[in-house]
């Protein structure tokens, strides 16, 4: 190609690139991934809260481990503090320790709700600011799992219209329309989701310890990370530098290979995985949980429709019609 | 004779179903922007100004301020506290802050890690102490060691050095009697 050949080339293609991006963000899309977030995510905070019920009151009470009044240091603009609502309760007779409760059970019945789809619009809103209200008043404890959750509740709370879906609908609901606004709303996930890895990839990146596996080997060897005994690794550091390098090289990578439908479902594994594994040997369930459910709505979608369609091709198969020749060749 | 109204009313339609998506991609645009900022600690709006606070609200709220500098670019230490309280017939109790892997335990591990990037060591100890004359109402006395629990390298594992928990803060506290509870403002 000669150079004026290349140039040209490069001219239209900075000059469509504009055009190309609007064509990017203007996908229709199906609402699915949404369902997925909603679903996913009213389901692992559930499972938490369940956990945190009986040590509700050391985590988000006054008499905790962290007064309000500590807590409470930088407050979240306009979103009410447990304080001032437990001062708003007081008038109805609610004590302290009960305005935790009150709002514990906001958040659990939104959260009910958000899984089943009643009112699930205002359940995400509700569960959304609930937890605002929570985390304000553990600031000190609240770790990257919230954060995470906070964002999850968010675009839970603007997910489009055909997310909202009950959930006893949703088997029933036969072909759900892909729609710009879904589509929309969907890219703004997924690029959340570039940026997390992406920006976590290269400050990590530059840690020396990132690159010898001395982080591996810190984080495993900490006690509250002392799910299992990982002291073995001092016999097999290339196990640890392996280990977080391969993590260096899937988070920053993700920007990259997440979008390309080749290598899509293999990033899509490698970051599933890496929460699991977080998961389990470092004993952050909750995190790993909400990672993974938000992966697998920003981009697992497609793994979805793929397994609809399985399920549906069974049932087709095993029902009263066969509406294809394929399907009808295996039943004779 | 119907079929211009029709046309009419449908164009109006597409406009308006054109201009909410408008207004969608806006959003979405500016949310982005500012989650980006946020991953890169990059808030040049902060100020004093309406415009400043409502951003700081919307980030604050939305989660688009947030960085995701987890374990980097190193490790950190992980503090430990030991609270032991004491009643009057000196039976002591102690309880570690830090040590299990329960979800409870990894909140309190981050709230320990805050005080010590503040170095505020002083208020964390009070408030252990607080929380453990509050668990222990018959406690006398309670005292709260902060210690740093430190790792060797891999090498120095291999070597036969072992993980150590040093103290770096010590705090003995007692109850106030009612006159000096009096003169608290």
């Amino acid at each position: 190609m000669s150079p004026t050949q290349v140039l040209s080339k490069i001219t239209t293609g900075a000059l469509g690139f504009p055009s190309r991006m609007i064509e990017f963000f203007r996908t229709p899309a199906s609402p699915i991934p949404f369902i997925t977030l909603r679903i996913g995510l009213a389901l692992v905070l559930l499972s938490r809260a369940f956990v945190e019920f009986d040590v509700l009151l050391d985590l988000y009470g006054n008499n905790g481990l962290i007064p309000w009044k500590i807590s409470e240091l930088g407050p979240v603009g306009w979103v009410p503090s447990m304080s001032w609502l437990s001062h708003q309760l007081g008038y109805l007779g609610i004590t302290e320790n009960g305005s935790v409760y009150v709002v514990f059970a906001f958040y659990g019945i939104a959260l009910i709700g958000m899984l089943v789809g009643f009112q699930t619009r205002i359940s995400s809103i509700v569960a959304w600011l609930a937890h605002l209200t929570l985390f304000e008043s553990a600031s000190f404890s609240s770790y990257g799992v919230d954060s995470f959750v906070n964002i999850a509740l968010f675009y839970c709370a603007i997910m489009p219209q055909a997310a909202l879906v009950p959930l006893h609908q949703l088997f029933f609901k036969g072909k759900l329309e892909r729609t710009i606004r879904v589509g929309i709303l969907l890219r703004v996930i997924q690029i959340h989701m570039c940026v997390v890895y992406f920006t976590s990839g290269i400050q990590k990146a530059k840690g020396a310890e990132w690159w010898n596996g001395e982080a591996i080997w810190r984080s495993v060897m900490q006690p509250q990370f002392y799910v299992f005994d990982m002291s073995w690794l001092a016999n097999f550091p290339l196990v640890a530098t392996a280990a977080s390098i391969g993590t260096l090289v899937i988070e920053i990578g993700y920007l990259f290979f997440i979008w390309p439908r080749k290598t899509r479902h293999i990033w899509l594994a490698a970051i599933v995985s890496m929460h699991l594994a977080i998961a389990i040997i470092l004993g952050l369930r909750f995190f790993g949980m909400v990672l993974i459910v938000l992966n697998l709505a920003a981009f697992g979608s497609d793994l979805f429709s793929l397994a609809v369609a399985r399920v549906g091709r069974f049932r087709l198969l095993h029902g009263k019609a066969v509406p294809d020749q394929a399907s009808a060749s295996v039943r004779t | 004779m119907s079929r211009p109204t029709n046309s009419n009313l449908l164009r109006f339609i597409s406009s308006l179903q054109l201009r909410r998506e408008n207004l969608v991609s806006c959003f979405v645009t500016c949310h982005l922007i500012l989650v980006i900022c946020g991953a890169l600690n990059f808030a040049p709006w902060i100020g004093d100004g309406i415009l400043s606070k409502v951003i700081v609200l919307y980030t604050d709220v939305t989660g688009a301020r947030y960085s995701y500098g987890f374990f980097a670019p190193n490790v950190p230490n992980q503090a430990l506290a030991v609270v032991t309280t004491e009643n009057e017939a000196g039976e002591t109790n102690v309880e570690v802050f830090g040590a299990g892997t329960r979800e409870i335990d990894h909140r309190i591990t981050t709230m320990m890690s805050f005080f010590t990037v503040v170095d505020t060591d002083n208020l964390h100890a009070a408030s252990l102490a607080e929380y453990g004359f509050k668990q222990h109402p018959n406690a006398k006395r309670v005292t709260v060691s902060l210690r740093c629990y430190k790792i060797p390298s891999l090498e120095a594992y291999r070597q036969g050095e072992r993980p150590r928990a040093d103290e770096y803060y010590k705090g003995v506290y007692g109850r106030m009697s009612d006159d000096e509870l009096k003169e608290e403002p």
